[in-house]
């Protein structure tokens, strides 16, 4: 019993995780309807440029921290400059956008690999690497951070999405851009500060991840499984994505603990497939068809 | 005579390359309700498209209060132009009050603001029984008078309807109809585009008649309407 509640926390951890990086996802699948799948590659460089931070001079690890995330925030404002917004104005298909952020997400995985080389790094410890002791239950210090981390960010993002104004002028954009264009909505301005606002959490996510294990450039990979918390959550509610990733890595650390590592991806692809196939607009989506 | 506040001159404009608007040139004064007619395929939409500045033109002119057209849709609405869109285009998954708050977007004045939203509450008390219901949930009428109460606050110098009577019973037409008139006398001008010519003739002070990207005719409503081989020959 023990072991399933610290497995249970592993996985909620991990699944906040993945959370950050699916909420973002979500977002900008809200507004555009593509997915960006150049945003896992976002969250990899968050990770290298506070690891930078790390090694330049003596600047304090919350500032690297903050640094990381805000250079991951102006790296999704930039390929939303650089490329998105360009292919929208040109009035091309919705596929576009997304052929371009596979080209970029490409392109960010190698350059990752020119700069900075295949090697694993690691970011330094902050705190005393070891266990919280509950009642037996043994925590992981990083990982208890990261899940209280991560669960502040959460709710600070939905109070944003529905108690602010911007936050508003984003769900109207995702209800109708061109009506919300006609009534006077800036919605380049909302597009960009959104792309912001996904980049910093996918940074952060990225942080997270390289402190619990490690920075390498195919890291970023680990988009494709916030990928599939938000297609399990329903693609475009920011709700049902953190729902579907929280619920993801709980599946994954059960089944790595009690059946076996090796078929975790296994488990969780079949269920990216299974879902799809049953019922696509997940688990607690809202009706896909709604947006055509 | 009032002065005027919309003044289109020698307007053309083109889908594809095929010509949708020619040389179409019309204004509407300060106060009045000005209709636009015509049946589909007449440019009514395209007009429209150009005023919002969501389509660029072709040529000539556009002026709101002596100044010409702004290129980007939010200074449109600044400058005091908002559109009630074809179709409603209500924000089905946010509230009503959301979609009236979206309506004042570019707005700070706080204390306007809570002003104009209790007006169009007053005005519909609909929509403040059913103020935190989606507004997918209203039934059309109850929609088209989310979509005018949305433009209202935006405390708009001319607000342009693009068809309001489309798809709504007669009896919910009349209801329109009589809101349009309602808003009007509070000081907004309106110009109605719509294809219901004789509702839409009933209610306005002047009208203009397209048919195939051009002005055909103008008048008084009443006159118009009274015409009766205009009537059959261009909106039956």
């Amino acid at each position: 019993m023990k072991i399933l509640i610290q497995q249970m926390i592993t996985g909620i951890s991990i699944g906040s995780v993945y959370a950050l990086i699916a909420s973002g996802y979500a977002l900008v699948y809200s507004l555009l309807d593509f997915s960006n799948w150049a945003h896992g590659e976002v969250c990899m460089l968050g990770a290298y440029v506070c690891f930078m931070a790390t090694t330049v001079g003596t600047l304090p690890y919350w500032l690297s921290c903050v640094i990381g995330i805000g250079g991951a925030a102006l790296i999704s404002l930039f390929n939303e400059k650089l490329a998105y917004r360009t292919i929208r104005n040109n009035g091309s298909p919705n596929m576009f956008l997304m052929i371009a952020a596979m080209g970029l997400s490409t392109t960010y995985q190698n350059l990752a690999n020119v700069v900075w080389g295949s090697k694993f790094k690691q970011l330094p410890k902050i705190f005393a690497v070891g266990t919280i002791n509950i009642n037996g239950v043994f925590i992981g210090t990083t990982d208890m951070v990261c899940l209280v981390v991560a669960a502040v960010m959460l709710v600070v993002l939905l109070l944003i999405i529905n108690k602010t104004k911007f936050g508003l002028h984003v769900r109207a954009v995702a209800c109708s851009g061109r009506t919300a264009g006609l009534l006077g909505i800036k919605i380049d301005r909302v597009i960009a500060a959104v792309f912001m606002l996904a980049g910093a959490l996918a940074g952060l996510a990225g942080i997270m991840y390289g402190m619990k294990y490690n920075i390498y450039p195919t890291m970023g990979n680990v988009g494709i499984k916030a990928f599939i918390a938000s297609v399990i959550g329903g693609l475009g509610s920011v709700p049902g994505a953190i729902a579907g990733a929280v619920l993801l890595g709980l599946i994954e650390t059960v089944v790595s603990g009690y059946i076996s590592s090796g078929l975790r991806d296994l488990i969780s692809f079949s269920l990216l497939i299974l879902i799809l196939l049953i019922r696509p607009s997940g688990l607690f989506g809202v009706d896909v068809q709604e947006k055509a | 005579m009032a002065e005027v506040l919309l003044k289109v001159e020698h307007l053309s404009a083109a889908y594809g390359g095929i010509r949708a608007l020619d040389d179409i040139s019309l204004e509407v004064r300060e106060g009045e309700i000005v209709a636009v007619l015509g049946a589909n395929g007449a440019g009514k939409s395209t007009l429209l498209k150009c005023l919002s500045s969501e389509q660029k033109p072709v040529s000539g002119t556009i002026t709101f209060q002596g100044k010409p057209l702004s290129a980007k849709p939010y200074n449109v609405v600044e400058s005091g132009m908002v559109i009630v869109p074809e179709g409603r285009q209500i924000f089905y998954k946010l509230s009503v009050y959301d979609n009236l708050q979206v309506g004042c977007c570019l707005r700070k004045d706080k204390e306007g603001i809570k002003e104009d939203l209790e007006m169009v509450y007053e005005m519909f008390p609909r929509l403040k029984e059913r103020e935190n219901q989606y507004g997918g949930l209203l039934s059309g009428g109850e929609q088209q008078m989310l979509a005018i109460a949305r433009g209202l606050m935006a405390r708009p110098k001319l607000m342009m309807l693009d068809e309001p009577s489309l798809g709504l019973a007669p009896i919910i037409v009349n209801q329109i109809m009589d809101i349009l008139k309602q808003v009007n006398s509070r000081g907004t001008t309106i110009l109605l585009v719509e294809q219901n010519a004789r509702k839409a003739l009933k209610l306005c002070d002047r009208a203009y008649l397209m048919n195939v990207g051009r002005v055909v005719t103008e008048g008084k409503g009443e006159e118009l309407l009274a015409n009766d081989r205009l009537m059959e020959a261009y909106l039956g």
